[in-house]
């Protein structure tokens, strides 16, 4: 008997729409090509780094203005543990480096013609199921070690979350700023 | 006007910004946070699940995410969006992408053999570090990053620091 297999249309227009924006925008930013990403993690290039801070900042003061504002919204916690996040963000790390993407930016990769890019999401199935069978393990021994009493940074540093935005933005204005002062080394001319 | 989209590439600032945008759309009208990982669950348990739907049934982490929820839902959606947005986005550009990539072929050669292989390994541990860490570089490092979760920030520093550190290693002719 199998269950219901589809949500909604409209949930999936909205993903489709969503995800198709995405897409576009990993393409044209180049995180869909190789020698951007590891040329992150070479130190060398820093496009990563710049589309992941612009966006921290400004999801986060429109996030917090729809908070202050009363807006319905829902906060998108995983949970964890110190030790799980330790542990998970080390093998992903290593993974990063060595297929060359995240999950996103892969499949970004795999739509813009990066042939190894289907490998990578077949390994991600793969590393998927591995988990799924795991995870009982991870769950009594690592998901609760170490748990972290502060979900969020203004919890941690027990301040307002616009003091956190706020030295967060100054913080990423001034590595934009040196960053910029940085030649771009020259990129390969073809992926 | 030049349409934007034949455009090389945008700035990542430019792009950044309307990450997190489409974060705030995401958030206040779909209630959902931008993700990925989740769907590669799915995907792997619907495809187990057709050879034995029992097992499915039988192992919790899978039974959560296909036996009483929907297996087709938004991330899956957003999962096929991205990979036809950045088709569609690179049938406007002149970007050629090599067969194996530049910096792969200089370190470990151009056997498609080794580049699968490290293909293949690396997506098993970024899915099973993602699962186990609770997100990925969409998951925590723009989602948990914009709502300002800890462990999100910690999620990220591992990576960088880890990947940083691989990354050496591995490709050391430039």
């Amino acid at each position: 008997m199998l269950p219901n297999l589809f949500a909604h249309p409209l949930i999936l227009i909205q993903g489709l729409a969503a995800g198709i924006i995405l897409g576009i925008l990993f393409q044209k930013a180049r995180l869909s090509q190789f020698n951007v990403i590891v040329g992150q993690l070479l130190l060398k290039d820093f496009t990563v780094l710049k589309v992941i801070l612009t966006a921290i900042v400004v999801g986060s003061i429109g996030i917090y203005a729809f908070i202050a504002l009363d807006l319905p919204l829902q906060m998108h916690d995983k949970g964890g543990s110190i030790l799980s996040t330790i542990i998970g963000g080390s093998m992903f790390g290593i993974g990063m480096a060595t297929l060359g993407f995240c999950p996103g930016t892969c499949l970004a990769a795999a739509g813009h013609g990066t042939r190894s890019a289907w490998w990578g999401i077949v390994g991600m199935l793969f590393g998927a199921w591995a988990y799924a069978e795991t995870h009982e393990f991870f769950a009594k021994n690592v998901l609760t070690a170490w748990k972290m009493e502060t979900a969020t940074l203004q919890q941690l540093f027990n301040t307002s979350p616009w003091t956190i935005i706020i030295i967060m933005t100054i913080v990423s204005l001034v590595i934009f700023k040196l960053l910029g002062r940085k030649k771009a080394t020259g990129e390969q001319p073809e992926e | 006007m030049k349409n934007p989209l034949k455009a090389e590439s945008w700035s990542p600032y430019i792009v950044g910004t309307a990450i997190g945008i489409l974060s705030w759309i995401t958030f206040l009208i779909m209630f959902k946070a931008l993700s990925i990982t989740t769907a590669f669950v799915r995907i792997s348990g619907f495809i187990i699940g057709i050879f034995s739907y029992d097992h499915i049934s039988f192992t919790p982490y899978f039974a959560k995410y296909i036996e009483y929820k929907p297996v087709f839902e938004w991330q899956i959606a957003l999962f096929v969006g991205i990979i036809a947005g950045s088709w569609i986005s690179s049938r406007f550009s002149s970007i050629s992408i090599a067969p194996i990539p530049y910096l792969w072929v200089q370190n470990f050669g151009s056997s498609n053999r080794n580049r699968i292989i490290g293909a293949l390994i690396g997506g098993f541990l970024l899915l099973f570090g993602a699962r186990l860490g609770g997100g990925c570089t969409l998951g925590h490092g723009v989602s948990g990053g914009l709502q300002l979760l800890t462990l999100s920030f910690l999620f990220i520093g591992t990576v960088f620091a880890t990947g940083i550190i691989t990354a050496h290693i591995l490709y050391r002719k430039k």
